[in-house]
């Protein structure tokens, strides 16, 4: 690679992952101290494996930054048919965790398809709508792209994992958008899917999606039950106030009120540790992040990379909402985990790795300057 | 540049969704973290605090000397709950703690803590009371404290239907056990601690204690030795007449102190089956709560009255020609048999209906009723226990009163009155014409300091003079009557034997109840003693099923209560010189 792409390297980009990753350390390390017994070796501890998941991640993140984005556009399919048998590889042996397949075990770790098929699912609609882009606003092309994103979306819903298949589903609204679809086209997508709600409820949702919306509506339903850790996050997140019960010092998380409070409800820590504030900080690094995303898109040099960074930046926006939403009780319980923050290899992998590519886009930009 | 453009707007519609989204995160948190705050505040907090109750121990029940009754051991037993303590350096010291204070071998106490079960796994049972307290006091982690109490009867079933019972929950029933409930009780304490999610006490976290304040203990004026006195007579009458029940009753008449108080059928304490209804029958306290119709003891009261009234006195005479006609009803004797010429004396020591019946022509209604009511019949005596009956009579105030009732009244006919009734009211005329409050606790001991019941005069029922006149005539009935069997020698006594026909569902049957009251020694009363002894089947008499009780207990109880013989502190027998 040139010295000259450097130039445009986004380092502000680059350190506000650094910061939210720094940021989600110190929770997870505050989240699993009270689980932490005398006699763990450091490996047990979760700060400790989300660093190392961190500085491989990094790696990644550098690989995808020398890689050159466009080499995907080729790749495309071959990545496609991979993540499809990656996917189907899970639904049909995967490891069993929490009643859901996730999990590939590989040996020498357990992976997440479902988080890289977000990447390849990103790649996969890049290529379509880049390739399609004069005839994308003919319904029939946009309802071919659905057909792009139908089959890994149905394998995750498989698996079952409802918040990815969401995340898959924001992907391709995100990049439709601005491929320049017809937005009537999109509303009317739109508008059917909403209609078709309570059906979808009624015979393709599984039992779990359907008490998890049910104890999301009333989480007193079940009380220590299901609705446990719905409302225990909520009185986490209420009893922070605004400036929190200090570092390491919540009750709720700390005295195991809070269930799974390192992954997907480290918010909930946050909010009830660090208070308001400790969340605002939050949504503004978010918000950074995302604006340096968006301008990946408005500076990358083909229709290619600009569908690739919008589609990056949809994934990450939509699992924030997803995640935070959850916390603060605005939307069921999905399983989403908080880009950067929440303890998990698999999630972090592929963020790091997205967010490489941004970079990717962003040094290979169309003004080269000499 | 067409293309830009679009392309500029559709970012600003994603940049809009986004704005979107993130406006609704902001607003919710906000929301959830400024406006609600307080209220989440509050419920986290209420969340992990937990309350123990410290049961208080419940305060004994003693007899007049000390001696207890009934009185509770409360016992500790020590668990372990599994897996609470995270730290090593912790878990070692708790386990050394337990050892030096238990004598549990630190193993057993890391082998029970070390089990993957969440409930707690008993480590000691039947830890003293002492230092039980001492282990909850101190909270230490992975050690739950549980109480156990239990209630024993020292004295076996003495006084069973005086006591009461207490509930599993320690709660008295029934008796005093009920009656001085919040006094024997006392007031449970509490610990306020920081728990965790399953409930289990944070080691080293905040705590506060309020303390318990433990039972008073209650001391009765019953003595345990008059109380087995009257017992073992109560027994040996069930055995001899094989009565329906029987009951006694001792007091003394100077203050009201009721000395013993004894029923059958009575119950065993340390069983109790409340779900057997026969037994709830047993367990009444008949002297209290029973009513029966007194009979010829109750002609102390007819001449009490004549002669406070001045209508008469011991030399009176009346012609007894062995019955008289009243509104059409005929009244004989017991014995159908008329005695001639009589005095009031006679009348009482030959037990004379027709006597009696005289006297109370001569006061007439309006007077004797005045008395019945001022000897404290048709109303409680206030005692300290629960279940007490009013007893109940008619009075010409009463529309279906009529003469023949002060007739029948006047030989303790046709009137309800309760043992303890009785017994009260004839004690007035051995305390010189006092009526006073009976009672059955004289103090109640508590840690901050004693509770002492005073006697308590009701009322001046009649003069000291005619009281010592009554009880002079009552001496007579003693040793001059019927039967003499409840002459005591080298004591004066005073006693009246009574025979009442038993009252049945379907109005007077042959069975009779046969009791007697006696008191003495009369130059300085001691005690007065109330026998009834309900349906007796060998003989209907109260002169002789109930006199022979009398006689018994009150030898043994001058010897007890080392009670010179009457007139003769000169002549003290072994005093040789």
């Amino acid at each position: 690679m040139e010295m000259k792409y450097w130039r445009h390297f986004d380092y502000l980009l680059l350190l506000t992952a650094l910061l939210l990753m720094a940021y989600g350390l110190a929770m997870i390390y505050s989240a699993s101290l009270a689980s932490a017994g005398p006699d763990q070796s450091l490996w047990d501890f979760p700060v400790v494996r989300q660093g190392l998941f961190a500085v491989a991640g990094l790696l990644a993140f550098a690989v995808a930054v020398a890689a050159d984005y466009r080499v995907y556009r080729n790749a495309a399919v071959a990545l496609y048919i991979v993540a499809l048998v990656g996917l189907i590889g899970v639904v049909a042996l995967g490891a069993i965790s929490y009643g859901a397949k996730r999990w590939l075990d590989l040996g020498v770790g357990s992976l997440q398809p479902s988080e890289l098929a977000k990447i390849v699912l990103i790649i996969a609609l890049a290529r379509f709508f880049s390739q399609y882009q004069n005839r994308i606003k003919s319904l029939p092309v946009l309802l071919v792209s659905l057909v792009v994103l139908a089959p890994p979306m149905v394998l995750i819903y498989l698996q079952p994992n409802l918040g990815t298949a969401v995340v898959f589903l924001a992907i391709w609204v995100g990049m439709a958008i601005i491929a320049g679809a017809r937005l009537i086209h999109l509303a009317a997508i739109g508008a059917l899917g909403v209609l078709s709600a309570p059906l979808a409820y009624a015979f393709l949702m599984q039992e779990y999606m359907r008490e998890r919306i049910r104890i999301f509506l009333n989480p007193a339903l079940d009380p220590l039950g299901a609705g446990y850790n719905v409302l225990q996050a909520e009185i986490s997140v209420g009893s922070g106030g605004l400036l929190g019960k200090g570092f390491a010092q919540g009750t709720q998380s700390q005295l195991h009120y809070l269930r799974i409070q390192f992954t997907d409800f480290i918010f909930s820590v946050i909010g009830e540790e660090l208070g308001f504030l400790g969340a605002l900080v939050l949504f503004l690094l978010f918000i950074f992040l995302l604006w340096r995303g968006l301008r990946a898109a408005t500076l990358a040099r083909d229709v290619f990379g600009r569908l690739l960074a919008v589609g990056i930046v949809s994934m990450l926006l939509f699992q924030v909402f997803l995640n935070i939403g959850v916390n603060i009780r605005l939307l069921p319980v999905t399983g989403v985990p908080l880009p950067l923050i929440s303890y998990g290899g698999s999630s972090l992998l592929t963020v790091l790795l997205s967010l490489g590519i941004l970079e990717s886009i962003i040094i290979r930009q169309k003004k080269i300057e000499f | 540049m067409k293309d830009g453009a679009i392309r500029y707007r559709r970012l600003v519609v994603l940049i809009g969704l986004i704005a979107l989204g993130g406006l609704a995160l902001l607003a919710q948190t906000a929301g959830i973290q400024l406006v609600q705050h307080d209220y989440f505040k509050a419920i986290a907090l209420d969340e992990h605090w937990g309350r123990k109750d410290l049961l208080a121990h419940r305060g004994a029940i003693r007899d007049r000397n000390g001696h207890p009754l009934a009185a509770t051991t409360t016992l500790y037993d020590i668990f372990v709950a599994p897996g609470t303590i995270k730290s090593s350096d912790l878990l070692s010291k708790t386990a050394k703690t337990v050892n030096s204070l238990l004598q549990v071998p630190e193993e057993k106490f890391l082998a029970l803590h070390s089990q993957a079960r969440t409930q707690p796994a008993l480590l000691q049972a039947g830890v003293a009371y002492d230092l039980g307290n001492k282990i909850l006091d101190l909270g230490l982690p992975g050690i739950k404290v549980e109480k156990a109490a239990h209630r024993n009867y020292p004295e076996g079933n003495l006084a069973s239907t005086v006591l009461g019972i207490v509930g599993k929950d320690q709660k008295g029933l029934m008796g005093l056990e009920a009656y001085y409930n919040s006094d024997l009780a006392g007031k449970s304490g509490t610990i306020i601690y920081e728990r965790d999610s399953v409930g289990n006490e944070i080691p080293l976290g905040f705590r506060e204690r309020e303390a318990s304040q433990e039972g008073a203990d209650i001391f009765l004026t019953i003595d345990r030795f008059i109380q087995r006195l009257a017992e073992k007579e109560l027994d040996q009458a069930m055995k001899k007449h094989q009565p329906k029940s029987a009951t006694i009753i001792v007091m003394d008449p100077k203050t009201g102190a009721i000395l013993a108080m004894a029923n059958r059928p009575a119950f065993d304490l340390t069983q109790p089956n409340l779900g057997d209804t026969s037994q709830l029958d047993r367990m009444r306290n008949r002297a209290v709560s029973d009513m029966y119709e007194p009979g010829s003891t109750f002609k102390i009261i007819t001449m009490a009255a004549a002669l406070q009234e001045g209508k008469i006195t011991p030399q009176t005479t009346m012609f007894d020609k062995g019955y008289v006609v009243k509104y059409g009803w005929t009244i004989t004797n017991w014995d159908g048999r008329g005695n001639g010429q009589v005095t009031m004396t006679d009348v009482l020591k030959n037990s004379i209906n027709v006597g009696v019946v005289w006297v109370s022509d001569l006061l007439g209604p309006e007077p004797f009723y005045k008395y019945v009511k001022a000897f404290g019949f048709g109303q409680p005596t206030s005692i300290d226990t629960n279940g007490e009956a009013a007893g109940q009579y008619r009075t010409p105030d009463d529309q279906d009163w009529s003469p023949v009732d002060l007739a029948t009244n006047s030989f303790g006919q046709a009137i309800n009155v309760s043992p303890l009734q009785m017994i009260t009211a004839v004690s007035a005329v051995a305390n010189g014409g006092k009526l006073m409050r009976p009672y059955l606790v004289e103090k109640i001991v508590t840690p901050n300091g004693v509770r002492v019941f005073r006697p308590v005069e009701v009322r001046r029922v009649i003069t000291p003079e005619v009281a010592k006149t009554l009880t002079g005539m009552l001496k007579k009935v003693v040793e001059e009557g019927l039967t003499k069997l409840a002459m005591v020698p080298g004591y004066d006594m005073a006693g009246k034997t009574g025979t009442a026909q038993a009252l049945s569902a379907t109005g007077y049957s042959n069975a009779t109840i046969a009791s007697f009251i006696g008191f003495g020694p009369i130059e300085d009363p001691r005690f007065i003693i109330f026998i009834k002894i309900d349906e007796p089947k060998d003989d209907p008499w109260g002169s002789v099923v109930a006199s022979p009780i009398y006689r018994s207990m009150a030898e043994q109880m001058l010897v007890y209560l080392r009670v010179p013989p009457s007139g003769a502190l000169t002549a003290a027998p072994g005093v040789k010189n």
